[in-house]
């Protein structure tokens, strides 16, 4: 554990605290610079402890100050800080005179527990609330100690402990309760970004689908106008393949809303069915753990399948391979020699080949989803 | 080798496999002679099945409760080279078998195209990857398996399509077909040889019951100690 390191709460937290820790600096900084023990140096016997502890309690809260600046909190020498804390309330009190102890004369009885605040404020209220007991208890032995152990004596330092423990045990108090509103803000903060994240996705979502329809305006409109019109003839093969793609296409759009466990997959299937609709054997056979890629590249994969599907004749073969470097899919069928538009995402490799007999055309394509090479 | 005739016995239970069988082998060129088909195990080990080159043996027996693993790892034990012809497609039981040390498995859906060269290939004592398992080795993700080559992954991906000749799997990636056949046998064979840890102490176990050095009871009793003898 490092002796200072930046805080880790939240940001709501963090801010609260913060606030709080700069009201505890300015009362400790006006509390030490007060030096109310220069108007008693000529009771302190030797008054070089009482110097020795004043110094120890403006260094931590010096250190304090420059934690503050630096937003940054104390990490493992909080616990030196506390030890020097406790040192300064026995220097003060073994160089008292008798009868002094929880009088004016007595100034580190109602110091040490804003120290104490500075050192603890963001660890559990039971870890200051020991501090202050502990520092209570070396008062009040010293009072016992060397007096007055009288009624007098005894009230005296009750009345003192208002001020000496009750106001640092209150902020103390006060931190933890804004502690646990500041950490009930941030879980509604939270979850309003969260709420408002899903509405913007599914905002976007809703627009690109929504681009997707009219993009099939350019493509599918045309076809169906044609057809309509009879300037198109459904039974010229060319027709028919576009038309097929069309119909790929909407299908794998309608299919975009379904909730399935891989979307890659699925796609290639309702390519697939669609083939099998028009007698050609398609088959798909998968391997390895299916991951989902995002969906551009989702698309770009199954590209160049929906063309190999669409222009086989008879049969075609779809193959997806999932590894943890690469998703492959791979398309066989018997199209012969087709023209597949490259593919211009630098992540992805596509590779075509027509076999010598011109018929069995085979592409695939290929995304590196991990940089280590094949 | 290649002119003498292969003769085959089938451990089949379905009688339509056992005719579409019979009905390749009687197509291949040259003909494949099917001794005996059967869901009796006994076939394989008594009478003419016992000298038969090859063993077709579908899973999915149900041989009195003994599960079918252990009479395969027997035959492969007893060096009988062991196609396995099945409709069982899961990556686990594929692979598992083959690192019992059959020479082939040829799932139902691939048998019309490769269960010949898979008979032939094992009468030769040679061992005959079909695509799907080919797909499963380059697929599989386990800590256990090898590290294969770029050009070993090239040719499984292009083979486990399925839908291209080994010859045609060659020209598209400019090798030539023994190259194919070496990258594939490479693979395989690295792979087979990894040997799964709980594979193993079942194999242990087998073959200790095997040898008569254990009795089946004995697998869940604690290992009786030898008192020692004070000297």
């Amino acid at each position: 554990m490092k002796p200072f390191h930046r805080a880790d709460d939240d940001p709501t937290t963090a801010e609260f605290l913060r606030h709080l820790r700069i009201a505890v600096l300015v009362i400790s900084t006006t509390v030490l610079l007060s030096m109310s023990w220069l108007r008693n140096t000529s009771i302190y016997r030797p008054l070089w402890m009482q110097v020795l502890a004043w110094t120890i309690l403006v260094t931590v809260t010096a250190t304090e100050g420059a934690l503050t600046w630096r937003h940054t909190i104390w990490g493992s020498a909080r616990w030196i800080g506390v030890a020097l804390a406790f040192a300064a309330s026995i220097l003060s009190c073994l160089s008292l005179p008798t009868g002094a102890p929880a009088t004016a004369a007595d100034w580190a009885f109602g110091t040490v527990g804003w120290i104490g605040v500075i050192l603890l404020l963001d660890r559990p209220m039971t870890q200051l609330a020991t501090f202050l007991a502990v520092h209570q208890l070396i008062t009040f032995t010293n009072l016992m100690l060397k007096g007055p152990a009288n009624e007098d004596g005894i009230l005296n330092f009750v009345s003192g402990s208002i001020g000496a423990i009750g106001f640092p045990l209150a902020c103390g108090m006060a931190a933890t309760a804004l502690r646990q509103t500041a950490r009930r803000a941030e879980v509604a903060r939270a979850q309003a970004e969260n709420i408002r994240h899903a509405e913007h996705v599914a905002a976007q979502t809703a627009q690109e689908l929504n681009n997707s329809y009219a993009d099939l305006a350019h493509t599918a409109a045309p076809l169906l106008r044609g057809l309509a019109d009879g300037s198109l003839d459904g039974n010229d093969p060319n027709v028919q393949r576009a038309c097929w793609i069309e119909a790929a296409r909407m299908r794998r759009l309608f299919s975009e809303n379904d909730d399935v466990p891989n979307q890659l997959i699925h796609d290639l299937r309702q390519f697939v069915d669609t083939a099998g609709r028009r007698n050609v054997r398609a088959e798909i056979a998968t391997y390895g753990h299916p991951a989902d890629p995002p969906d551009d590249i989702r698309e770009l994969l199954s590209s160049n399948s929906l063309h190999v599907l669409a222009q086989s004749r008879s049969w075609a073969q779809i193959t997806v391979v999932f590894t943890p470097n690469f998703i492959s899919v791979q398309a066989v069928g018997d199209c012969g020699g087709i023209d597949i538009p490259s593919c211009v995402h630098t992540a992805i490799a596509t590779e075509n080949f027509l076999d010598t007999d011109g018929t069995t055309f085979s592409t695939e394509a290929q995304w590196q989803t991990s940089s280590s090479p094949l | 080798m290649a002119d003498q005739l292969i003769t085959v016995v089938i451990c089949e239970n379905h009688h339509v496999v056992i005719r579409g069988v019979r009905d390749l082998c009687s197509r291949a060129e040259p003909p494949i002679h099917v001794i005996s088909a059967g869901d009796q195990l006994a076939r394989v080990w008594t009478g003419e099945g016992a000298k038969a080159d090859v063993v077709v043996f579908d899973l999915g027996l149900q041989q009195e409760d003994v599960h079918e693993l252990f009479h395969l790892r027997k035959l492969v034990d007893q060096g009988r080279n062991v196609v396995v012809f099945s409709g069982e497609e899961s990556a686990e039981v594929i692979l598992e078998c083959s690192q019992l040390g059959i020479m082939s498995y040829v799932t139902k859906a691939e048998g019309e195209n490769h269960l010949i060269c898979a008979i032939q290939a094992a009468a030769k004592g040679h061992k005959y990857t079909a695509p799907r398992h080919a797909g499963l080795i380059v697929a599989d993700s386990a800590s256990t398996k090898p590290n294969l080559t770029a050009q070993e992954i090239r040719v499984l991906l292009a083979w486990c399509t399925g839908g291209m000749t080994k010859a045609m799997v060659a020209r598209k990636l400019n090798l030539s077909l023994g190259s194919v056949n070496e990258y594939i046998r490479r693979a395989r064979d690295r792979y087979d040889q990894v040997g799964r840890p709980a594979r193993d102490k079942v194999a242990m176990t087998q073959r200790l019951i095997e040898d008569g050095e254990m009795h089946p009871g004995q697998i869940f009793s604690p290992i009786p100690r030898t008192p020692r003898k004070s000297s």
